[in-house]
C-alpha cells in the first residue's frame, strides 16, 4: 500500500510538473535578454565571427553600442549585458558564449554593485532572466547552485511559480514593450538606446567640473566579493586563453560618490597587480566630452551619451590593442580648409533674398550618423548675423536608406526628413559659410530644398525653393 | 519553518519517507520525530530551543514527582512551581512590555510620568501553544486524571510535535501522548486523506486567506482613507482571511499527522454557521475553548456557582482569552465583547426575555447572518492596530453609503483581477463550508471517481500555485502564529 501511494504521488507531481511546465511559457512576459541571446547564437551558427564581446549589467547594454566599433574600427561586437547582471551571472554568460565563439577581446562592465549579493527579489529576477536566455546544462545547474540561495532555486526553474502573477497580463505577455517605447532610438546587436535626458539636467552640471585624481583616494583592499567573482571570472578567461578588459562606464551617480572612487581606486590596484587593464570612464568624462545632457538618468547614458563613450572606447582599444581599422572622418572645416568643397561642387551663387547668395552646397559624412550640411554663402556688406532667418532644408534620401528615415517622417507617411533649422554664419579661410550638422542614419542622399523663412514662423518662403539634385 | 514555505516543501516529503522507513522500532521513531520537531522549530531560530526544553524538561520531572508524591501539600508545591516556570516565561515573552506600558500609561493619568524602560523581547513562535499543552500534562497529573509517562523521549516528541507545536490544536497530554506508545502500520486512507487536508489547508491559507489579506491590510493601514463600503468588506473579509488562516493551518497539522497514523483533535466546524456566539465557540478553536473550560472555569466554580458569580466566571475567561491572542488593550476589548454577549446569552437563555421560537429556514439564516455580523464586528478591534483605528474603522462603517456602489467597492483598494478572484474564492468557501456542515469533504470526495478526484487535486494545485499569494509578498506568515 505504502509504494501504491507513494507511486500515485510521485505520478500526481509528474502530471503538475508537466502541466506547469506549458503554464509557466504562458505566464511569462517576454523576456528581451533572451532575443538577444538567440540571436547571437544564430548569428554564430550562420558564420559571425565577433571581434568584442561586451558583458555586464544595464550600464552595459546602454553604454557600447556595436554599430560604432563596425563604423570606428571596422570591429563586429555584440552586447550581451543585462539588467542588473551580477559577476556571477556573467560567469554563466560567458561560460555559455564562450563555447560557442572567442573574440579577440572580452569588454566586462563593471561597477561597485557587480559583485554585491542580491539584496532584493527584483534583482534576483534580474538574474533569472538573464539564467532564462541559455537551456538547462550542467554549467547552469552548477552555476545556479553557487549563486542562488536553496529556497529561490524552484523559482529560477519553475516559471509558472516565479510568474504566477502573469495571470492577470495574460493577454499582454508575450507583447513587445521595446515596440511602445517612444524613446528608444536605436536598438542593436544587444545594445538598447533610448534617447531621453535626464530631468534638470544642470543640477549635474557641477559634477563634470570636478577633477578626479586617482592618487587622492586610500587603496585599501578590494571586498572579498569582488575579489572571489573577478578571479572566478579570469579563471573562466585563462580557460579560453583571452585576456578581459574591465571597463566602468561614465554615471552621475559614480561621478558624485567619494564611494565609488575608493572601489576604483581599489579595483584599479587589484587589477594592475594581476597585469590586467581597467578603464574607469568616469574618469575621462571631459576628453569623451559628456555633459548631463548625455544621461537618460544618473546611472545611465542615453543614446547620444552611449555613442560618444562608444566612440571614445573604440579609439582607446584601438590604441591599446592594435585591433581593428580605425577610420577617420573628416570635419567640416577640414573639408572646407583642405579645398575638397570648393572642388567637389559647382558654382550656383543663386540669390535667396537680396543681402544673400548662395554660392556652393554640399554635404558629407562627419561622423557615425552624423552628417553635415554645408553652405558656401556671399553676403552684402553690413550683414553679420541671420537671426531674421531661419532655413528650411527637406533631404530625400537615395532609395536605399529610405528605410533609414526617422520615426516622425515613418509615422507621418514622409519619405523625406525635414531638418529645418536656424542658420548660423561661419567664417573660415575669410569666407562665410552655414554649417548644420544632423543626426540620421541615411549616409546617401538624392535631393536638398533649401530656402529661407521668417524666424517669427513659417509664411511663406522668402524667395523660391533650391533643389539640387545629387543624382 | 512555514506550512507553506519551499523549506517545508523539501522537509515534509524527506521526513515522510525517512518517518516510514524508522516507523517500526518505537524508540528510534520518537526520536526521529523529536529531532525532526526540533529542526522544524529551530528553523526559526535554535534559540528559542534551549526554552522548549527546559519547558520539557520541567515538565516531565514535575509529572513524576507530582505522581510520586502522597502529600497533598507537596503536590500542590510541585504544581505551583511548573505554573510559575510556564507562565512565567509565557508572561516574560508575551506580557512583560504590555503591562510596563499599560502601568507606566495608568499612572500617567494622575499627572505623573514614570520614565521605565520596556525590553526588547523577541517572543518565541507558539509559546501560548506549548505552554497550554505542557501545563494540561502537569495539572492533568495533579488532579489524578492521568499517569505520568516514564519515556523521556514520548514526552519530549510529544511537547514538540511539529505538526502543532506552533499553532495548535492544542492537544490534551490525555489524548496525544499515548499515541506515541503505539506503533502504526502505514495507512493508505489516513496517509490520502491527510494529504487531501493539507492541500485543501494550503489552498485556504494561500488562495483565499492571503488574497484577502491583500484588501484587509490595506484598509486597515488607514481606514481613513476608504470609505464605508470597502471598510465593511475589509472587516468581512478579514473575517474569513482569519477562519482561513486559522483553519488552515490547524487542517495541515491534523493532515500530517493523520498521514503519519497520529489523530489530533478537531479545531474548527463551520464556525461561521452558528446561531449564537456561544455556539460560535463551541465551533472555533476548539481546542484553546475547551482548554479554558477545563482549566479555567471549572476550576472557578463552572455552572455550579451562583448565577452571577457563572456570569462572572465567563467574562473572565474569554477577558483571559483575549490576554491569551494578544498582549494589547484590543484584545482585551475583543475578549470582553465575546465575555459580555456570552453573558447576555445565557442571562437571555435563563430569564427568556428575547426568545423566539420559530423554526423556519429563513429565521435560521438571518439569525446565523447576525451572529456573523456580531462576530465581525468584534474583528474590528482584533484585526486594528491600536484603539484609534478601532474607531476609525467603526466610524468608517456607520458612515456607509449606497451610491457609488462600485467604485466604492474597489476604491484602488487592490487590483480588481485579485478582487474578482477574491469573491469567487470566497463563494468557493461558503460552498464547501455549507456542505462541510453535515458532511466531511474527503468522505464526499472518496465516493467519486477517480478522474473526479485527481482534477480535483489538480485544480487546486494549480490554483496554489497560480492564484496563491506567495513569493515576493512577505506577509504571508499564519496569524496565529504571534500568539
Amino acid at each position: 500500500m505504502m509504494k501504491k501511494f507513494f507511486f500515485k504521488i510521485a505520478l500526481l507531481f509528474l502530471i503538475v510538473f508537466v502541466i506547469l511546465s506549458f503554464l509557466g511559457e504562458s505566464l511569462t512576459k517576454m523576456n528581451p535578454y533572451s532575443k538577444f541571446v538567440s540571436e547571437f547564437e544564430s548569428s554564430i551558427k550562420e558564420g559571425t565571427n565577433y571581434d568584442i564581446l561586451f558583458y555586464g549589467s544595464s550600464k552595459s547594454f546602454c553604454s557600447f553600442n556595436p554599430r560604432i566599433f563596425e563604423e570606428f574600427l571596422d570591429l563586429n561586437s555584440f552586447n550581451l549585458g543585462s539588467d542588473a547582471q551580477r559577476l556571477e551571472t556573467t560567469e554563466l554568460v560567458l561560460k555559455n558564449t564562450l563555447k560557442k565563439q572567442i573574440p579577440k577581446l572580452l569588454v566586462i562592465e563593471i561597477n561597485e554593485l557587480s559583485a554585491k549579493p542580491i539584496e532584493n527579489k527584483k534583482i534576483l529576477s534580474f538574474q533569472f532572466r538573464c539564467y532564462d536566455a541559455f537551456s538547462f546544462d550542467k554549467n547552469k545547474l552548477i552555476q545556479s547552485f553557487n549563486q542562488i540561495s536553496f529556497e529561490e532555486l524552484p523559482n529560477l526553474y519553475i516559471k509558472a511559480i516565479r510568474n504566477h502573477k502573469g495571470w492577470k497580463t495574460l493577454s499582454k505577455n508575450k507583447n513587445d514593450d521595446k515596440s511602445n517605447n517612444i524613446y528608444l532610438e536605436e536598438d542593436y546587436k544587444g545594445y538598447v538606446g533610448l534617447q531621453l535626458t535626464i530631468k534638470n539636467p544642470e543640477r549635474y552640471d557641477s559634477f563634470f567640473e570636478r577633477k578626479l585624481d586617482r592618487n587622492k583616494y586610500d587603496s585599501i583592499d578590494l571586498p572579498h566579493e569582488d575579489v572571489n567573482a573577478i578571479t572566478n571570472i579570469l579563471n573562466i578567461c585563462s580557460q579560453y586563453n583571452i585576456k578581459p578588459l574591465f571597463v566602468t562606464s561614465p554615471s552621475i551617480r559614480e561621478l558624485s560618490m567619494e564611494k565609488h572612487l575608493q572601489f576604483s581606486n581599489k579595483l584599479n590596484l587589484f587589477l594592475e597587480n594581476k597585469g590586467l587593464d581597467y578603464l574607469d570612464l568616469n574618469f575621462h568624462v571631459k576628453e569623451i566630452g559628456l555633459s548631463s545632457n548625455d544621461y537618460r538618468d544618473v546611472t545611465h547614458l542615453n543614446n547620444l551619451g552611449a555613442n560618444k563613450v562608444s566612440e571614445y572606447l573604440s579609439k582607446w582599444i584601438y590604441q591599446k590593442y592594435n585591433i581593428g581599422k580605425l577610420k577617420t572622418f573628416i570635419s567640416p572645416k577640414e573639408y572646407i580648409q583642405n579645398g575638397s568643397f570648393e572642388k567637389n561642387n559647382f558654382q550656383i551663387n543663386y540669390s535667396l533674398t537680396n543681402d544673400l547668395i548662395i554660392s556652393r552646397v554640399d554635404y558629407i559624412k562627419i561622423k557615425p550618423r552624423k552628417m553635415a550640411l554645408i553652405i558656401g554663402l556671399e553676403t552684402k556688406e553690413g550683414v553679420t548675423d541671420l537671426n531674421k532667418y531661419r532655413m528650411m532644408y527637406h533631404a530625400l534620401p537615395n532609395n536605399i536608406f529610405l528605410n533609414k528615415l526617422s520615426k516622425t517622417s515613418i509615422k507621418k507617411n514622409r519619405k523625406f526628413e525635414i531638418w529645418d533649422f536656424k542658420p548660423t554664419i561661419q567664417v573660415i579661410n575669410g569666407k562665410k559659410y552655414i554649417i548644420h550638422v544632423v543626426d540620421s542614419q541615411i549616409e546617401k542622399l538624392k535631393t536638398i530644398s533649401l530656402g529661407l523663412y521668417s524666424s517669427k514662423g513659417y509664411r511663406g518662403l522668402l524667395s523660391s525653393k533650391l533643389v539640387f539634385d545629387f543624382k | 519553518m512555514l506550512f507553506n514555505s519551499f523549506d517545508f516543501a523539501v522537509f515534509f516529503p524527506l521526513f515522510f519517507a525517512l518517518y516510514w522507513f524508522f516507523s517500526k522500532n518505537l524508540t528510534i521513531r520518537n526520536l526521529f520525530l523529536l529531532i525532526a520537531s526540533y529542526l522544524f522549530y529551530g528553523w526559526w531560530n535554535w534559540r528559542f530551543l534551549f526554552l522548549i526544553i527546559f519547558s520539557s524538561f520541567l515538565d516531565y520531572y514535575i509529572g513524576l514527582l507530582i505522581y510520586k508524591e502522597s502529600s497533598q501539600k507537596r503536590k500542590k508545591i510541585f504544581l505551583s512551581i511548573s505554573l510559575i516556570f510556564n507562565l512565567g516565561f509565557l508572561f516574560y515573552f508575551k506580557y512583560f512590555n504590555f503591562f510596563i506600558e499599560t502601568f507606566v500609561e495608568a499612572f500617567s493619568l494622575f499627572g505623573t510620568r514614570l520614565n521605565v524602560e520596556t525590553l526588547n523581547i523577541v517572543l518565541p513562535v507558539g509559546i501560548s501553544f506549548y505552554t497550554f499543552q505542557t501545563l494540561s500534562y502537569t495539572i492533568d497529573i495533579y488532579r489524578e486524571q492521568l499517569k505520568p509517562t516514564k519515556n523521556i523521549i514520548s514526552f519530549f516528541s510529544f511537547v514538540s510535535f511539529f505538526p502543532q507545536l506552533v499553532a495548535g490544536p492544542i492537544e490534551r497530554a490525555s489524548h496525544l501522548l499515548p499515541q506515541f506508545s503505539k506503533i502504526y502500520k502505514f495507512n493508505y486512507e489516513n496517509a490520502k486523506s491527510g494529504f487531501f487536508l493539507i492541500l485543501y489547508g494550503l489552498f485556504k491559507k494561500m488562495v483565499i486567506a492571503d488574497r484577502l489579506a491583500l484588501y484587509v491590510n490595506e484598509v486597515y493601514a488607514d481606514p481613513t482613507s476608504y470609505n464605508g463600503l470597502a471598510t465593511i468588506v475589509a472587516t468581512v473579509f478579514f473575517a474569513i482571511q482569519i477562519y482561513c488562516d486559522f483553519s488552515a493551518y490547524s487542517d495541515i497539522a491534523i493532515g500530517i499527522a493523520r498521514s503519519m497514523g497520529f489523530d489530533l483533535m478537531k479545531n474548527f466546524n463551520t464556525p461561521y454557521f452558528s446561531s449564537s456566539v456561544t455556539e460560535f465557540w463551541r465551533r472555533w478553536h476548539i481546542s484553546l475553548s475547551t482548554w479554558f473550560r477545563d482549566y479555567i472555569f471549572i476550576p472557578l466554580g463552572g455552572s455550579r456557582k451562583k448565577e452571577f458569580r457563572v456570569y462572572l466566571n465567563l467574562f473572565v475567561v474569554f477577558l483571559i482569552s483575549g490576554l491569551w491572542h494578544g498582549a494589547s488593550m484590543n484584545f482585551v476589548i475583543w475578549g470582553s465583547l465575546h465575555g459580555i454577549i456570552i453573558v447576555l446569552e445565557k442571562y437571555n437563555k435563563k430569564q427568556k426575555i428575547l426568545t423566539i421560537r420559530s423554526t423556519t429556514k429563513a429565521l435560521g439564516v438571518i439569525k446565523k447572518f447576525y451572529i456573523f455580523i456580531i462576530v465581525c464586528f468584534a474583528w474590528v478591534f482584533f484585526r486594528a492596530d491600536s484603539f484609534g483605528t478601532s474607531v476609525d474603522v467603526i466610524s468608517n462603517i456607520f458612515s456607509f453609503k449606497t451610491d457609488n456602489f462600485i467604485e466604492g467597492l474597489l476604491n484602488k483598494v487592490i487590483d480588481d483581477k485579485d478582487l474578482k478572484v477574491a469573491f469567487i474564492v470566497v463563494l468557493t468557501l461558503f460552498f464547501v463550508e455549507s456542505l462541510q456542515q453535515k458532511r466531511v469533504l474527503y468522505d464526499v470526495l472518496k465516493k467519486k471517481s477517480m478522474i473526479l478526484r485527481w482534477s480535483l487535486y489538480l485544480v487546486l494545485i494549480l490554483a496554489i500555485v497560480v492564484f496563491g499569494i506567495y513569493g515576493d509578498y512577505d506577509e504571508s506568515k499564519f496569524i496565529y502564529f504571534q500568539f
